[in-house]
This record gives C-alpha cells, structure tokens and sequence, in this order.
C-alpha cells in the first residue's frame, strides 16, 4: 500500500511527461504482455477496482526493481504472477481480509447441488464481472487464486502447482473444489 | 377471425424474433468457471492511469544495474 501512496502525487498531466515506451522500451512491452492478466488477477482477489489499480502498478514497480534478481528459471509470466500473488496477500493481511471466508467453504461444499461441471448460462454479459465478483468474494482466497491462475490459458498445472506451493495432485483435487464452490456461489447471484 | 389470428401470430413472430436477437446479443453459455473468467479478463481493459503512473515511477527510480542481470553474471562465470 505504501507503494502506491508513493504515486498519489504523480496525477497532475504535464506535456513533458515520460512515456513508459520512452523511458524502458523493453519493459513497456513486458508491461504490455503481462499487465491484463495481472490487473484482473488483482481486481478478483482485491475485489476492488481501485485497489487493483493501485496494485497493478506496485507490482509492475517492484518487478521493475527486482529485474536484475530474475534468474530465468520460471517463465516472465510466473515470476510477475509471483510478485503480484505477494503483493495481495500482504494487502489481503493488512486488511484483516485473509481467510475471513475460508471456513465457509465446506459448509458450502455439504450443500452442494452443483457439481461445478455444469455450463454457465449468462443471460447479460454486461453484468458477468459484476456476478463473477460476487461470487469470488464468498471463496476462500485460496480457491480464488487457484481459478484465477488456472484461467489464464499461458499457464500449465505445473507452473500453477509451483506458484501455490502445492503439488500437481493437490491442485488438481483443489481445482475440483473450487470448481464446485465457485459455481454454487454463481447460480446464487442469478 | 382468421385474419386476426394471423396477424397476431404474425406480430408474435416478430416480437420473438427482436427478442431472440437481443438475447443473444447479451447472453452466452460458458462450459466452465475458467473459461467464463478468460472471458471476463479478456472484457477487462488496464486503466490507462496505471501505464503513465508506471511511467512516472519509473522516471523517478534509478536504472536497474545492467552488469548484475542473471545471464551476465553467468557469463562471467
């Protein structure tokens, strides 16, 4: 948070402004390749648009500050995906909102009609964020994590696995879960 | 009778028709949870705030040392 505290002041527009592609030509396009992903991976684990915003740019200017620590051993996308994981649970901690769900999973879990294989039949795209939200708020972070990571087509169970700290196996068996979880939260926002 | 029976199949022709098209205009069918959300992300637009805030930072930060990069270091042996 104290990041982006930093950069309150940095608002006003002035015509000499630097752009990014000026300023780091190679970053701009890392900032370009990467940020979509990062800023809705934000936006659903902080569930908040602002509060996004302002992680999206600490995470790319502690990237920026560590580019001489990455060793090449994980792909781009899994070390910005690891500095941005750190980046919310450290905001999700500050705010008291770490696992303030997780017991609810369960309980959830035991009533379960769906099977989280069912289609998801969406009647108004423009409200999908909006339910998608919803939804992803009454999961434990965890599990919000897990399908986030699991969305983004450029990452494999291996590279998702290595992220949470957990086995292949073990997010396997978790994805199932939070699968069904995600989708009984889902049909209740209809 | 049966010119107004036509004219009100007709006209429920149309109407349904005019619904069918604006439903499907704002609905679709997702098989799963992630494919719902690449969706959604895709739909997510990055607020342009956040490049020229990066920018900003950035302006202000002192350049990464060029000689302690990974591969360079390697290279050095």
């Amino acid at each position: 948070m104290a990041d982006g505290l930093i950069e309150m002041e940095t608002q006003r527009e002035s015509p000499s402004r630097p752009t990014l592609e000026a300023l780091a030509p190679e970053f701009a396009e890392f900032f370009q390749a990467h940020s979509r992903q990062i800023f809705y991976l934000c936006l659903r684990m902080l569930g908040d648009p602002t509060k996004a915003e302002d992680a999206t740019h600490d995470v790319f200017l502690k990237a920026w500050r560590k580019l001489d620590q990455f060793r090449g051993e994980s792909s781009w996308r899994t070390w910005i995906y690891r500095i941005a994981i750190n980046h919310c649970r450290n905001l999700q901690q500050t705010w008291a909102e770490r696992n303030i769900h997780a017991a609810s999973d369960d309980a959830v879990m035991e009533s379960a009609v769906s099977d989280g294989a069912s289609p998801f039949r969406v009647l108004e795209l423009k409200e999908l964020g909006g339910r998608i939200e919803q939804a992803m708020e009454k999961l434990s972070p965890e599990y919000r994590l897990l399908l986030l990571l699991i969305a983004d087509e450029e990452m494999s169970y291996v590279q998702v696995a290595e992220l949470i700290e957990q086995s292949t196996d073990a997010v396997r068996g978790k994805l199932h879960r939070a699968r069904k979880a995600f989708a009984i939260e889902f049909q209740k926002t209809a | 009778m049966k010119e107004k029976s036509k004219l009100q199949q007709q006209q429920h022709e149309e109407q349904t028709t005019v619904q069918h098209a604006a439903h499907k205009a704002g609905a679709r069918e997702f098989q799963s949870a992630e494919e719902m959300m690449r969706f959604d992300a895709g739909q997510t637009r990055v607020p342009d705030s956040v490049k020229s805030r990066l920018a900003d930072s950035l302006a202000r930060e002192q350049k990464p040392e060029q000689s302690t990069s990974w591969w360079r270091r390697l290279l050095r042996g």
